[in-house]
Order: structure tokens, then sequence, then C-alpha cells
């Protein structure tokens, strides 16, 4: 299967920032805005896979990870089912954060279903 | 160092025959009452005596090197540990004030993360085991104080600015209430207690 990169520390910031773009510079809404979406719907279009790499930047804070990812289902209204096929995370730095990613996805889907 | 070890060789090798001469000279002019000293040793004896001075020499050396090797090797870890306390420490101090930059409190966290996946590199190098229970214990003290530093609401603008919030991120700025930063100390209290845990295990190795 095909697939498309997405490097943050190189395609998006070294230093990612809060959750908000009212919060502050390089946040997970701006990343998802203008990165993961829409490279997810074109992935989605194309049935190609989306490999997202965190490693090589100085860090992520929990709420940017989750407005990034959880926000594709809560704002962007993607179905959790399509974010799975072709998502792959690569975090070999900080490998927790792989399951922390399935599991703001999870959590933003339940919520959504609710 | 080379010239060091082969003076060190020297003197016991003189320390060991002077000992041999004080011995012989004792026994060739000294009487020892109740005792006969025998002037033949029968070659098993000496091969037996042989045997024991040898297996002796190499148990000490080996044992004495695996021993220092250990402390060197456990110093090494409990000092790269005690970075990781270090780096918390600093984390602690500027969270606890109130206020942090939202990339700085990322960044430490990262930083704390991978001094400990090092530090398990090298405890596995150095082939001692260290359970998983304790490894687990510090990834959760860890990714507890990752959200309980960096989670902020999923709020829409005007909630945020209508709320009493634990927590608030402005200019990339976070300010925890004092609730929070209660919460805080308790999870980094948490950590410390894992850390030490994991000392006090390397050092009993």
């Amino acid at each position: 299967m095909e697939s498309l990169e997405i490097k943050i520390a190189r395609d998006f910031s070294f230093s990612p920032g809060p959750r908000y773009i009212d919060e502050g510079k390089n946040s997970g809404e701006q990343f998802r805005k203008h990165v993961l979406y829409p490279k997810f719907k074109e992935a989605i279009k194309t049935n190609i896979k989306i490999v997202v790499d965190l490693d090589g930047t100085d860090g992520y804070g929990t709420s940017f990870l989750e407005e990034a990812f959880g926000g594709l289902i809560r704002i962007d209204k993607l179905s959790y089912e399509e974010i799975i096929k072709c998502l792959k995370i690569i975090s070999k730095e900080e490998n927790y954060l792989i399951d922390d990613v399935f599991e703001y996805l999870k959590d933003a889907h339940e919520e959504s279903a609710k | 160092m080379h010239t060091k070890n082969l003076l060190s060789n020297i003197i016991k090798v003189l320390f060991g025959l002077v000992l041999l001469a004080i011995g012989i000279l004792i026994g060739k002019f000294y009487n020892f009452p109740h005792f006969e000293i025998s002037k033949s040793i029968d070659l098993i004896n000496l091969f037996s005596i042989v045997v024991t001075v040898g297996l002796a020499i190499i148990i000490t050396v080996f044992f004495d090197k695996r021993k220092n090797d250990n402390r060197v090797e456990k110093d090494l870890i409990l000092r790269r540990v005690d970075n990781v306390y270090e780096i918390t420490a600093e984390l602690q101090k500027e969270s606890i004030s109130g206020t942090i930059p939202y990339t700085e409190a990322a960044s430490s966290i990262k930083r704390i993360n991978t001094a400990m996946q090092s530090i398990y590199k090298t405890i596995e190098k150095c082939q001692f085991s260290i359970k998983d229970d304790i490894k687990e214990s510090i990834k959760n003290a860890i990714g507890d104080l990752r959200d309980i530093l960096t989670d902020t609401p999923k709020m829409s603008e005007e909630q945020i600015q209508n709320s009493e919030l634990p927590i608030e991120v402005k200019d990339g700025i976070i300010y925890y209430n004092r609730q929070r930063i209660a919460q805080i100390e308790a999870k980094f209290d948490a950590i410390k207690d894992s850390l030490l845990e994991l000392q006090i295990r390397i050092n009993k190795k």
C-alpha cells in the first residue's frame, strides 16, 4: 500500500505548541487544520496510508496531540474506522506516544458517539 | 599507567621474596617446641598446595574484579538516575511557581523520558535485570505528570474566558491555579518515589 509521510519536525514545527491557535504558536489545531486534515482527506480519497513521524521535535504536550488527532473526529467529522485504517504513527524516541494517540482517537470516537 | 602497574608488580614480587627468605631463616635457625618439621615433602602434597594456592589467587582476582566492575557500573547508572532527578526537580520548581512556557514543559517531559530509556538500555548492557513493575510505575508517573502539566480543556474561546479553569494557556505560557499546583506537586512526589525505588533496586544488584 502506498503511503504519505508527515514528519512533524520537518513539515510543521520543531517545537509543537498548545491546543488552540489562540493559545500560542504551533498549536495542535493549526497542525490539524493546515497539515494533518488535508493529508487525511487525500489519503482517504485515494486509499493510501498516512505515516505520521513524531520524532525529532522538542516534545509534545498532551493537548497538542489530543487536539491534532482527536480533533479529526470531533471537529472535522472524519470517521474513526477510516482514520484507524490508514494511520500509522512512528515514535522511536517516545514510543508510548503511539498508544496515546490511538487512545485520543478512541476517546474522541466514544465521545462523538454519545 | 603501565609504569605504575609494573612498579606495583615488582614491589609485590620483592615482598613475596622477602617473606620467603624470612620463612627459610626461621625454619633454619629456630626450633619449634612440640613440633617436628619434616625436611622432605611428597609430590602429591606439593601438587595439592600449588593447586589450592592457584585457585585461591584466581578466585580472589576474578571475584574482586567482578565486584569492582559491578560497583563502577552501578555508580554510573545511579549518577544518571540522579540527572533525571535533577531535571525533574527543575521542572517542579518552575511549574509550581504557577507559570511555565508550554514548549518548555513538553520538552522537559521528553528529556525525562528519553533519559529513562537510555538508563534502561544501559542497565540491560550491564546485565542487571530490573523488573518491569518499576519501569511501568515510572512510565505511568511520567505520563500522569505530562497530562497534569500540559492537558488543557477542550473548550471554545468564549467558554475558556467565562470559566475558572485549573489550567490556561495564553501566548504559549501555561498558568495553573492553586488546586492544580497541589495536584502537580503530588505527581512530582510520585515520580521521585519511583526514581528512589529504582535507585534502591539498582544498588541491591
